[in-house]
């Protein structure tokens, strides 16, 4: 009896308190994102550069054979993606899973909502020269990725023209057509066209594309009832196991290169294509918007948000990195798995710019052969 | 293993179907006279249980709860009685869920095992489920609650140890939220 009576106290001292938060690391928190984005101080952004931006990443102009815009794989109705595992670039035809015949591109296109705030951190603070672009980290800026896929002879070059020949080229066809010479004057103060101010127009652009008032984030900033109870359970499952660790801050990412058990995708390996990435590494992707974006992975051969999910379930760590290591997800159920894709849903904000232009100054196609 | 909890289909047919008709099947059972091995009229049941299945299986594994227990009729082989009870998790980190449930239902004497009377329980009732979630956001240290109402289900297997003290092997369905597995000891007066 006593026995009993002393488990009666014991369990009613434990019941009576609430829950408490489990400690974590604060670069493993998430959070909001700030409403106002960072701009380089070299390429502050305006009306008329935005604009400007936006044609040239609807033009195909800008590719060697004139058939590929960036909005070709980065289109919004895919979130700025496509719903493609592997991109096709030049000499393709069609959006996105209906696209054949173009060149196979090595790796899955990332979305361009919100890289106008990479490299965030969890006080809010980064730089926008000095960040991290594409799936392997080789740029630094927006400005420094912009012209990288024009000069990709799968992507938009071609093989036409050489790879330090095709941004000439580009500047030329754009010089000789008198709407983009006002569109850049309005944009510059004057009608000089090259290489750098068409990469400032597109990532003025690209910084225009943000999403940062998804139902998380109004959550995060106080509204209690922007989570449903599932949402809220998903979060935490998320937060306990430990995906902050890679997966931590305002963009649900820490920029950082990690090397995942990721299966070869069938395309590549018959194509004979192999990409290592950096040194084995890729970037850790956001999960901003991630419910629009799949397929996922670098080579887009997990199809799915949930298999995205359980392919972190008691995964291997090749590479012995320690924030893998320090994941908790093992055994996971269906409900977790089903809690956090709830969660990670709540992560959309479909309140960027979706407008497709009707028409582009070369009064080529806009968006190229979709 | 995810395969299979992802039925369904069967934890329906379990939650739904087999066992409400098992309250239904064990009213009708009686053999020997259990109740007359049993002439307490109260008890107190400490009980642990394993949250096994449902959407609220994410944290809250392990629950620890106190029931008790008034037994109002007996019928030769059956006793009937009403509880009261109310769980918690032990681990608050993350989440807390408190259960309170109340049931009327019905202990079947099985006979005997290692000559101490075995018996089978059965109960049906209702439950108050409060679940409380707090995550540490970069903003903010968020606490939210919400609660349900919803039916309880049980159905146990228990041994009389002694004259006072017992013990039960159940499951129990709460709703479409949670089913547990536990072990609970008696103290009966």
């Amino acid at each position: 009896m006593r026995i009993i009576l002393l488990l009666m106290v014991i369990f009613f001292l434990g019941g009576c308190g609430g829950a408490t938060v489990e400690p974590i690391e604060d670069d493993e928190q998430v959070g909001s994102l700030p409403r106002q984005i960072i701009e380089p101080e070299n390429n502050i952004s305006n009306n008329e550069k935005k604009i400007l931006g936006k044609l040239l990443f609807w033009d195909p102009i800008l590719s060697g054979n004139q058939d590929v815009a960036c909005a070709t794989c980065h289109h919004p109705d895919h979130g700025y993606a496509e719903n493609r595992d592997l991109s096709l670039g030049v000499n393709g035809q069609g959006l996105s899973e209906s696209r054949e015949f173009g060149v196979l591109i090595k790796r899955n296109a990332p979305t361009i909502i919100n890289t106008a705030y990479n490299g965030i951190d969890e006080d809010g603070e980064y730089d926008p020269l000095n960040t991290v672009m594409f799936w392997d980290n080789r740029s630094s800026s927006l400005e420094d990725q912009a012209l990288e896929p024009i000069k990709s002879e799968a992507e938009m070059r071609g093989d036409f023209f050489a790879e330090d020949d095709i941004i000439a080229e580009v500047s030329q066809r754009l010089a000789n057509n008198s709407e983009y010479v006002m569109l850049f004057t309005n944009a510059f103060g004057d009608g000089l066209i090259n290489g750098e101010r068409i990469a400032m127009a597109l990532a003025a652009f690209q910084r225009s594309i943000v999403s940062n008032d998804s139902r998380f984030d109004r959550y995060a900033r106080g509204d209690d009832g922007a989570l449903s109870e599932q949402e809220i359970r998903g979060l935490n499952a998320f937060v306990d196991a430990g995906c902050g660790a890679c997966h931590g801050g305002p963009m649900f990412s820490d920029f950082d290169l990690h090397e995942l058990p990721v299966p070869d995708n069938e395309k590549l390996v018959a194509a004979g294509i192999q990409d290592e990435g950096e040194a084995g590494q890729f970037r850790t992707p956001s999960l901003r918007n991630v419910a629009l974006t799949a397929p996922y992975m670098h080579n887009g051969t997990v199809r799915t948000l949930n298999e995205a999910i359980e392919f972190y379930d008691d995964i291997e760590n090749p590479g012995n990195d320690p924030d893998l290591a320090a994941l908790e997800f093992d055994d996971v159920e269906a409900e977790t798995v089903e809690a956090i894709a709830a969660f990670l849903r709540a992560l959309t904000d479909e309140s960027f710019d979706k407008e497709v232009p009707v028409t582009v100054p070369s009064g080529l196609m806009p968006g190229g052969n979709i | 293993m995810l395969e299979a909890q992802s039925k369904p289909s069967t934890r329906g047919l379990f939650r739904f179907v087999l066992l409400p008709l098992s309250q239904i099947l064990f009213c009708v059972m009686s053999t020997t006279s259990y109740a007359e091995l049993n002439q307490n009229l109260f008890q107190i049941n400490v009980m642990s249980e394993f949250l096994a299945a449902g959407g609220l299986n994410l944290e809250d594994d392990v629950l620890l709860g106190i029931e008790g227990t008034v037994y109002f009729s007996s019928d030769g082989n059956r006793r009937y009685f009403l509880s009261g009870g109310f769980r918690t998790d032990l681990d608050s980190e993350g989440s807390t869920l408190d259960i309170l449930s109340a049931d009327v239902g019905a202990q079947f004497g099985l006979g005997t095992l290692f000559e101490k009377p075995l018996y089978l329980e059965s109960s049906l009732g209702v439950n108050y489920m409060r679940r409380e979630y707090a995550t540490q956001l970069i903003e903010r240290q968020a606490v939210n609650d919400f609660d349900s109402l919803g039916f309880k289900a049980s159905l146990g297997l228990g041994l009389n140890i002694q004259e006072n003290l017992g013990a039960k092997l159940y499951l129990n369905q709460f709703g479409g939220d949670a089913t547990t597995l536990g072990l609970g000891f008696s103290y009966g007066f």
